[in-house]
């Protein structure tokens, strides 16, 4: 005797892909998983897009520079050239490349160079008075802009982001003791840079 | 002191000990105060400019639109789904999905392609060649013999000799992933088995009761009879015969850890209702090797596996002991559930819903047998009514203090109605928004079917911080009118004295069935409004309610004009009372 017997329905209880840990959603991604890139994208593109927008003050560059970053994300793994210790970490240093190049080519484009920018919009260049102010934002970003890669990262990730020295010595994979050594030479080149000295 | 202890410190540690003082709070000054003299005056500097840098932190973020951050999202997937067909390897003979029961078929491809070859081979037979003949035709068979059989193993389909082939390839497959890897290997490995379940149980060719398989599994715990792998529930016990209505438990020799990997051998038993027909697994034994676990026992491979198998699109079933059942309004998933005594899971499952959330009024669903929900019936009246009352209370004291108060009341009303035969109670939601001294514009929404009486009680209950909450009781009445809208604007004045003469002005609007009706009704009772609010920034109740708000029909709201169209002019008698907690306690 023949019969139909039918569709079996397997159960639906299921757990969250969010409670997955980042490690296996790692492992997932390396091999282009596209639920485990799909939730590595949800639980990271907000922050870097933050991180752009703080750095770059500009609503759809913020955006454009997000969508880069996580291709460049792609484009790592492909090339097996990805992260080695944090992730994190590993995105937002993406992405702070992703800043400088497009500041480097931008400027290269309008043969305007920073200096020209800051001593043109700076009306008083004593940082005391600029804080006091609330100072141009913008002017604070064209100057961490001119710090070296490292200061102006660990400026941005401490400071604009918010991360303890912990943790943005986890996520750039030094000591404590460099990141505080960064952090003071970042802060005092800044506030040299901020200076009349520092443009002229 | 801590002058001294920072004197020894490194200026690194200095700074960094000031930064972390300041981003906990401490004043710069302070903070400076507490360094070393030389190196005030450029900490000073650089604290002030760390500040700055938090301007920039705390500055709002505009975030971009929800549809534009979806639009992104779905680039980057696309993008990533073509860097993987890019870099994809050649599909092996293993990975080659070949549909079950098609081995007729493989034969035949299998014997043209042995025929095409001897063809050439003997095209090629020159008398140099001829004499390597016998090794090539060797070489040819036993390739040709191994590629069958893998072929044949990773076709064939539960109840095939072959089939264990197929169950030892995806048992290295598994074993042979890292660790981190399985859980998505594994979902791959259920999919798979799925696939053979439904592809065994949907051709009509196959048996009644195939033989039963060993398949081994991940261990994830036990639901109710069911035992759980993945999104495989195996049912604990089983029909020895399955043309016999039968069962026997299934053995169980220890439980398992989750995460481990148990045997089972199943059955598959064909579906007894025709419309729905789904499979069901029935364990027949159970052994657990003693293993270590294999597998993070959280490896989420159902929710990833429902939304990413289409080989096994969902269909709704219905088990035994369930009923068809008409989702009232207002029903959700968990308040079924909680009355059938079934979990969400189990009613998401039985129905294909991938979002608890998601189902509509009326929509058929499977569920538990329950006792009948009072749903209401065509003969009994039934009144839906809302009422939004925006109030404006403007207190004026006159103890010397001249405060304003702006309350944000809301609260709910009751509304009984009493038609001629029936009674129907309805819990309306009263919003009661005193906004701004200036503009009172209390407005009532009232949609009862006919017939009715209705008047409403507002009771207003400032909090401590000014914001009071406000009750209506509101019983709307008169004659039949399918609709009413009632736009009651209150112009409620608190004094100092804690009398307030609110006169709020209502407005009814009637619609009949039939044409297009604005009614304004006539709402003779005012609604009256008792408010004690102290009104001060002391907090010192300095009046005593009650306020008084009378709805004036013929205010500001527009009254009973525009009543064009409307048989019955429905009267309207809201009552607001505000109450203070100040006077209450």
């Amino acid at each position: 005797m023949n019969s139909r017997a039918g569709t079996f329905v397997p159960d639906d209880d299921a757990m969250a892909l969010s409670n997955l840990s980042e490690k296996t959603l790692l492992e997932g991604a390396a091999s282009f998983d596209e639920r485990a890139l799909g939730e590595l994208y949800d639980r990271y593109e907000a922050r870097i897009y933050s991180y752009i927008y703080r750095r770059t003050g500009n609503e759809s560059l913020a955006e454009d520079l997000t969508a880069q970053v996580f291709l460049k994300m792609l484009e790592a793994i492909r090339s097996d050239k990805g992260w080695h210790s944090s992730f994190s970490g590993w995105l937002y240093r993406i992405a702070h490349n992703a800043v400088i190049d497009y500041y480097r080519q931008r400027d290269r484009q309008q043969q305007v160079s920073l200096e020209d920018t800051l001593t043109t919009t700076a009306s008083d260049h004593n940082p005391v008075i600029m804080a006091e102010a609330s100072l141009d934002s913008q002017r604070l970003r064209m100057a961490i802009g001119r710090l070296t890669e490292e200061q102006s990262e660990v400026i941005t990730l401490r400071f604009l982001e918010g991360y303890s020295i912990s943790e943005v010595a986890e996520m750039l994979d030094k000591t404590e003791g460099s990141i505080k050594a960064l952090q003071y030479r970042a802060v005092t080149t800044l506030r040299q840079l901020l200076q009349h000295e520092g443009f002229t | 002191m801590m002058t001294e202890s920072l004197s020894h410190a490194s200026p690194e540690d200095i700074f960094a000990k000031a930064i972390e003082r300041v981003e906990a709070g401490e004043a710069v000054e302070t903070v400076v105060a507490a360094a070393p003299e030389p190196l005030r005056a450029e900490l000073r500097e650089v604290l002030l400019l760390v500040n700055a840098t938090h301007h920039l932190h705390r500055a709002p973020v505009p975030q971009p639109s929800a549809p534009r951050r979806a639009e992104r999202k779905r680039a980057f997937l696309e993008a990533a789904a073509e860097m993987k067909a890019a870099t994809a390897l050649p599909p092996t003979p293993v990975a080659v999905p070949a549909p079950k029961m098609q081995s007729a078929r493989i034969r035949v491809s299998w014997l043209s392609a042995v025929a095409d070859f001897w063809h050439d081979l003997q095209a090629s037979f020159t008398a140099p060649n001829l004499r390597l003949a016998p090794l090539l035709t060797l070489i040819v068979v036993v390739y040709l013999g191994a590629f069958g059989f893998v072929r044949a193993a990773s076709a064939s389909g539960i109840g095939d000799r072959t089939y264990v082939v197929k169950q030892w390839m995806r048992d290295q497959k598994f074993n042979l992933s890292s660790p981190a890897q399985r859980p998505y290997v594994y979902i791959e490995i259920i999919d798979e088995l799925v696939a053979d379940i439904n592809a065994t149980s949907a051709d009509r060719e196959a048996p009644l009761a195939p033989a039963p398989v060993t398949q081994r599994l991940v261990f994830d715990g036990f639901a109710g009879d069911y035992l759980i792998s993945g999104k495989l529930r195996i049912l604990l016990r089983y029909q020895p015969d399955l043309s016999v209505e039968q069962y026997t438990e299934t053995t169980i020799p220890t439980t398992p850890g989750v995460g481990q990997f148990v045997e089972v051998t199943f059955q598959v038993a064909p579906s007894k209702d025709a419309n729905n027909p789904s499979a069901i697994l029935q364990a027949i034994s159970i052994i657990v090797p003693n293993s270590q676990p294999v597998m993070d026992p959280t490896p989420t491979p159902t929710a990833t596996a429902t939304v990413s198998s289409p080989a096994t699109p969902c269909q709704p079933y219905l088990p035994d002991g369930w009923i068809r059942y008409s989702v009232a309004a207002g029903d959700t998933l968990t308040a079924i559930a909680a009355r059938t005594g079934a979990t969400v899971a189990q009613l998401q499952a039985a129905n294909c819903l991938d979002d608890a959330n998601r189902i509509t009024a009326n929509a058929i669903i499977n569920a538990p047998k329950m006792a009948p929900t009072n749903t209401p019936t065509a003969g009994v009246p039934t009144l839906a009514a809302t009422l939004t009352a925006i109030s404006t209370t403007v207190l004026t004291p006159s103890v010397g203090i001249t405060p304003t108060a702006t309350l944000v009341p809301t609260g709910t009303a009751p509304v009984t109605v009493t038609p001629p035969a029936i009674t129907a109670t309805v819990a309306p939601t009263v919003t009661s928004v005193i906004t701004d001294p200036a503009s009172q514009t209390p407005t009532a929404v009232a949609t009862p079917t006919p017939p009715m009486t209705a008047t409403a009680t507002v009771t207003s209950e400032p909090t401590t911080d000014g914001t009071p909450t406000a009750t209506t009781v509101a019983t709307t009445g008169t004659p039949p009118a399918p609709t009413v809208t009632t736009t009651a604007l209150p112009d409620l004045t608190t004094t100092a004295t804690a009398t307030t003469e609110s006169v709020p002005s209502p407005t009814e609007a009637a619609t009949e069935p039939n044409p297009t009706a604005a009614a304004t009704p006539t709402p003779e009772p005012l609604p009256t409004a008792t408010t004690a609010s102290n009104g001060g920034r002391d907090g010192n109740p300095t009046e005593t309610p009650p306020r008084t708000s009378d709805a004036n029909q013929g205010g500001s709201g527009g009254g009973s004009s525009g009543g064009s169209g409307v048989q019955p002019t429905p009267t309207s008698t809201p009552v607001p009372q505000s109450r203070s907690p100040l006077t209450s306690g």
